[in-house]
């Protein structure tokens, strides 16, 4: 790189004189491109006008020699520039715009965010350019001082300018400026006194008055008019004592057994945990008046907070409040990344050990049961010895209560029963389009359970310890063929519930199934009991149902069906066809018992799409796909073989596919119309015809199952236990999160009146969060921000109205909770004697009551017995604001009277004196 | 071939037996038409990539079994499609009155939200015509799908039938840019991305979640 050009740009040399100049033409320049000067006054101020409207903010860069400043212009936003009739034609008297607002009392005290929006305060100006060393650096120079200030003087004459030009000097944590407006006829001074010892005679009104008179008025000897005082007060309240609120997390451990209810278990926590309103301030405002209607002195003041004609409020938030819904959400989170696996968390114990040899007693079992299940748990600890109970960290009373909060059937006397969970997916349902389960179902229950474990029972090792007994639940379910409760019916919903119910669905039906198959083996036992003769056909269920599939070619099943029955004896026949007959024997056409249709899992399903997809799309892939997808076909065809002997593809076409069947003119020999196979059906080859010449006649029940039952649910065990910590975590977490946003949707707040919209857009979310099998973390992440957010805010909102309103419900109230809600200072109806007014002077008595005894007790309480025990209700003020103004001829008693202000706040650690101070420039 | 994939659309086809679905799509991906084409068992599968307005979208067709036995089987498919294409035959009223019943077995496997429904009566060529255009439009209308008349065999509107259907989708947000989208930086994409508009774009994975806290927060106080 060649540096010779960037090193001749250092070599330019700058006299100081001319540094100056160039940094004076720069300010005037920036003024200029701003289009300052020609400004005219704008209309009076109305009260509020300096927050309810915005800031207009600009700013440009400039450097005094080596010194980086920015000059920045702030100018409030009035919109309503025609309305400016009145004060322009009037106020021909050469005031300028900061003159007139400095004496309007409209906007005192207004609170305005933003950097160097204190000025405005300070000042009472609507519009002002700020001069402000860039890099927070300070300028505590005294010449330096004056030489910014007279550059500002002398940009402002040259380029007409009577916006206040200020600058920002000292610290600049100090907020300190000084400046110069330069008007028609007048000068206004912007002066500043920022120290930290307070003079004893500034600490009252009376000592501010006469500094005031002192300095504009300067001896002269002219009695001016009485100075106008407004003065507000500001309290600081931050211990609530009796006023506060928070919520305390469950407590399992004082809950023992059985008095941990199922309110407790079936319920997730809301609310924070500790306060979230941090601080009150009550502001207590004396608007202008006359100085000598009010004394402020060193030994008497008329200042009391309850006398004050305004009382407003503003409060501020804990800024990261901890609430239990959030942090019950975010754990869960948490543990959905835990790669644990539950031996890793409870030890071997917990290995997974096929129950395949139970599987075959169980049939008889499941009927010597009593009627009432108990829970595995105890079974196991009674029947021993394969007992596979493991060392969990949740203590048994603790767990039995759960266990039977989820399985309430296990119970003689069931404290949470289910109610109906297969109204879940209706159109109106509030939760339409959330894909997980029924409110209060099993897994519902599951979520909000395992949710109070990982948060309050031992974390990842409790969850791990809840799943362990979950599933032994799920597989004692299965051996015994109790069908799981809380689950709705039918095949596994895909469309709408999370996979985890989906898979307890999956297990309903094998119990129901298996249940089905041991009746009808029962029922063939007895039968054969009661009627030696009858060969039933179920006889063999068990036989056929168990073969392994290499069995299943048609050779071995022929010489099994000639050893056991007729050919040509019919068999499965569900009902006769009201009008059918067979095309060749003339015999009624019988519909065929089918086999059951196969539930799927949507996990399951996306395999079996992914098989179809990765066949391809050729000829030979939808080939394969016939040859995959004709399972069923065959077994129908099979069992309609079999319920009609000597049928023919014609016969099966005409029940199974009408369309492919073209009618003709005339009749059979059986009456019936006539009719031939569609051209499509007659193709040679085709995969119907292949498949019909390949079908044996079968009944259905003695077919290959098309749904094993056994190894389904084996599978779904299997599945249960062999998942990883996290992705336990990650199946119960869609019903956790929409637990979460229920419990969300039952907070009733007026004070929050869009409360149900946010709580519909966090819906939509989680719609579209549960749809995947697979959960994106991600998108949980944020609805449990959202949802985090939206509590704290319930909680504030919570809070305040229990602070402010007791048990009072009105609209006056809630509109107050709203605007303070949005961080507003707020008028208190009806100041200090309304409800809200006397609500928060109690507050402030309880927490003086509160500090007094602590001093006591402290302190040796004889100190004070003598003393004046009427304590005082309020603490010292934590900020005292005066703004005293006047209209004073300066700087001789003959020029023209001009505005002057001076604004005092008073803190423990400091005082603060802005003035602004005008002088005649004609008339000196 | 290696266009920029927008991304991929599952469609399923739908509709009583022989009324023309396997032709349809054969006519669709291999621009050909058999007198006699099988009929289909169960499902088949074909892919075919299109480009509408810019973006290239990848179509996985799902074409099913008109057959009523099938019904047990073929919803399983059903699954994330985006579009579905019910099917009739114009010269068969018993597959347009049969139609309603689709409907209801789509609604009832699909969020209807989710899916985008296009009517379609086939074989227009034929001269026997026993429903009429009217009232496949009215019936389209009750229902809030697309409408189209198409013939396999003369390939009337068999390009638009699917053209339409895609175009619909990709402007129905939240439908589509969910998990199969996976895109390199690609300047193709914006002419979707911004009709797309706002509520499509939150659903993508760049979706800011900072935005969602405040928008939420601010519409709360
Ligand atoms: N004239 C005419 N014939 C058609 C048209 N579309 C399909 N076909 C014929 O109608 C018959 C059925 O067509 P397919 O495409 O197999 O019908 P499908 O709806 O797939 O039937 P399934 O697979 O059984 O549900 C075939 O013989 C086609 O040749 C068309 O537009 N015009
Ligand atoms: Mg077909």
């Amino acid at each position: 790189m060649d540096n010779s050009e960037i090193e001749d740009f250092y070599h330019h040399d700058f006299t100081t004189a001319s540094e100056w100049e160039v940094f004076i033409a720069r300010l005037e320049e920036i003024i200029h491109e701003w289009k300052i000067p020609n400004n005219k006054i704008g209309p009076y101020l109305k009260s509020g006008d300096f927050i309810k409207h915005t800031w207009i903010e600009a700013f440009e860069k400039l450097n005094f020699a080596d010194v980086e400043f920015l000059l920045k212009h702030y100018k409030l936003n009035i919109n309503d520039e025609e309305s400016s009739a009145g004060p322009t034609e009037e106020c021909e008297d050469a005031r300028s715009q900061c003159q007139q607002d400095a004496l309007d009392p409209l906007n005192d005290f207004a609170v305005l965010a933003g950097e160097h929006m204190e000025i405005a305060r300070y000042y009472g100006i609507r519009e002002f350019l700020v001069l402000v060393p860039a890099k927070q650096s300070s300028i505590t120079d005294e010449t330096r001082i004056k030489i910014l200030l007279s550059s500002l003087n002398i940009a402002a004459i040259n380029s007409n300018c009577e916006v206040p030009l200020l600058v920002q000097v000292q610290e600049p944590w100090q907020r300190f400026y000084l400046g110069v407006s330069i008007g028609k006829g007048s000068t206004a001074n912007f002066e500043m006194v920022h120290v930290k010892k307070i003079p004893p005679h500034c600490k009252h009104l009376t000592g501010l008055l006469s500094l005031f008179k002192q300095r504009i008025g300067a001896g002269s000897g002219f009695r001016p008019d009485p100075v106008m005082v407004s003065i507000r007060f500001t309290y600081l309240l931050k211990d609530w004592t009796n006023s506060s609120w928070t919520q305390e997390p469950p407590d399992f451990d004082f809950m023992q057994g059985e008095t941990l209810g199922v309110a407790e278990l079936g319920k997730l926590p809301f609310g924070a945990t500790f306060d979230p309103v941090g601080e009150l301030h009550l502001f207590t405002t004396w608007p202008q008046m006359s100085e000598n209607v009010v004394v402020d002195s060193e030994g008497f003041t008329d200042l009391e907070p309850q006398l004050a004609p305004e009382w407003t409020v503003q409060v501020k938030m804990v800024s990261s409040s901890a609430c239990l819904l959030g942090d019950y959400l975010t754990d869960f989170l948490y543990l959905c990344k835990n790669q644990k696996t539950l031996v890793d968390l409870l030890g071997d114990a917990a290995s997974y050990v096929s129950s395949e040899d139970q599987v075959l007693s169980s049939a008889f079992n499941a009927l010597t049961e009593s009627r009432i299940p108990t829970i595995s748990t105890v079974v196991g600890k009674a029947v021993t010895k394969k007992s596979k109970n493991i060392d969990g960290p949740i203590a048994e009373e603790v767990l039995l209560p759960i266990l039977y909060f989820l399985f309430p059937d296990a119970e003689d006397n069931p404290k949470a029963p289910y109610s109906d969970v297969n109204s879940y997916g209706v159109e109106d349902d509030q939760w339409r389009g959330i894909k997980t389960c029924a409110v209060n179902s099993l897994v519902w229950r599951l979520s909000i359970v395992a949710a109070h474990c990982a948060h309050n029972l031992g974390g990842a090792s409790a969850l791990a310890h809840l799943w362990h007994e979950f599933v032994q639940e799920i597989r004692f379910r299965w051996e015994k063929s109790i069908p799981i409760p809380g689950v709705g019916s039918g095949f596994p919903d895909s469309v709408r519930t999370c996979l985890l119910h989906q898979k307890l669905q999956m297990m309903n039906c094998c119990i129901e199934r298996k249940k089905a198959r041991e009746e009808c083996i029962l029922k063939s036992q007895s039968m054969d009991i009661d009627d030696p003769d009858t060969e039933s056909e179920e006889e063999f269920f068990e036989c056929t149902s168990e073969e392994p599939t290499d069995e299943e070619e048609p050779s071995v099943k022929t010489v099994q069906k000639t050893k056991h029955s007729l050919w040509n004896r019919p068999a499965g026949r569900l009902a006769k066809h009201p009008s059918l007959r067979l095309v060749k024997t003339g015999e009624a056409l019988y519909l065929p018992v089918t086999q059951d249709p196969v539930p799927k899992t949507e996990d399951q399903l996306e395999e079996d799409a992914q098989v179809m997809m990765q066949l391809g799309t050729d000829q030979h892939a939808s080939e394969m796909r016939a040859r995959l997808m004709s399972a069923s076909l065959l077994s129908d065809m099979e069992s309609f073989k079999a319920a009609n002997p000597g049928a023919v593809l014609e016969d099966f076409i005409r029940w199974y596919s009408p369309r492919d069947w073209i009618e003709e003119e005339g009749l059979d020999e059986w009456g019936q119309t006539n009719g031939h196979l569609s051209p499509r059906m007659m193709i040679p080859n085709n995969p119907w015809s292949r498949a019909w010449s390949s079908a044996q006649p079968v009944p259905a029940h003695r077919q290959k199952r098309l749904f094993d039952d056994t190894r389904e649910a084996e599978k779904v065990i299997h599945y249960l236990v062999s998942q990883r910590l996290g992705q336990v975590a990650q199946l119960l977490l869609p019903s956790l999160t929409h637990a979460a946003l229920y419990t969300l949707s039952l907070q009733e707040q007026e004070a929050l009146p869009n409360l149900p919209d946010v709580t519909q857009s966090i819906l939509n979310k989680l719609q579209f969060a549960t749809k995947p099998i697979h959960q994106k973390l991600q998108l949980y992440e944020e609805i449990t921000f959202d949802i985090e957010g939206v509590e704290a805010l319930v909680a504030q909102v919570n809070s305040l109205q229990h602070k402010l309103g007791g048990n009072t419900d009105s609209k006056e109230l809630t509109s107050f909770l709203v605007q303070l809600m949005r961080g507003k200072e707020v008028i208190v109806p009806g100041g200090s004697t309304g409800y809200i007014g006397t609500r928060i002077t109690t507050m402030f008595r309880e927490a003086q009551k509160a500090v007094h005894i602590l001093t006591m007790s402290n302190s040796n309480n004889e100190m004070d017995v003598s003393g004046d025990n009427k304590q005082k209700t309020f603490p010292e003020p934590v900020c005292k604001e005066f703004i005293l103004r006047a209209v004073t001829p300066r700087p001789s008693p003959t020029s023209t009277p001009q505005p002057q202000r001076l604004y005092a706040c008073l803190k423990r650690e400091y005082i603060r004196m802005a003035g602004l101070f005008s002088e005649d420039t004609i008339f000196i | 071939m290696d266009q920029d994939i927008l991304t991929t659309l599952k469609l399923l086809m739908i509709g009583e037996s022989n009324v023309g679905k396997s032709s349809i799509l054969l006519r669709f991906t291999e621009d050909e038409f058999y007198e006699n084409m099988q009929s289909t068992v169960g499902m088949d599968y074909k892919t075919k990539q299109v480009t509408i307005d810019g973006n290239t979208v990848k179509l996985a067709i799902w074409d099913t079994a008109g057959q009523e036995r099938f019904r047990t089987l073929t919803p399983s498919y059903y699954r994330d499609g985006q579009g579905a294409i019910l099917m009739y035959d114009v010269t068969d009223r018993n597959t347009f009155i049969k139609l309603e019943t689709w409907l209801n077995e789509l609604n009832t496997y699909c969020n209807k939200t989710d899916i985008v429904k296009m009517v379609v009566g086939n074989k227009i060529d034929l001269p026997n015509r026993e429903v009429s255009t009217e009232e496949g439009l009215q019936f389209a209308r009750r229902h809030q799908t697309l409408y189209i008349e198409s013939s396999a065999k003369t390939a009337d509107g068999v390009k638009c039938c699917f053209e339409e259907l895609v175009q619909k989708i990709i402007q129905t947000p939240g439908l589509w840019d969910t998990h199969s989208l996976r895109l390199p930086g690609n300047g193709n994409t914006g002419g979707a991305r911004q009709r797309i508009g706002k509520r499509g774009l939150q659903l993508t994975d760049d979706y800011q979640p900072q935005e969602a806290y405040s928008s939420c927060y601010c519409s709360l106080v």
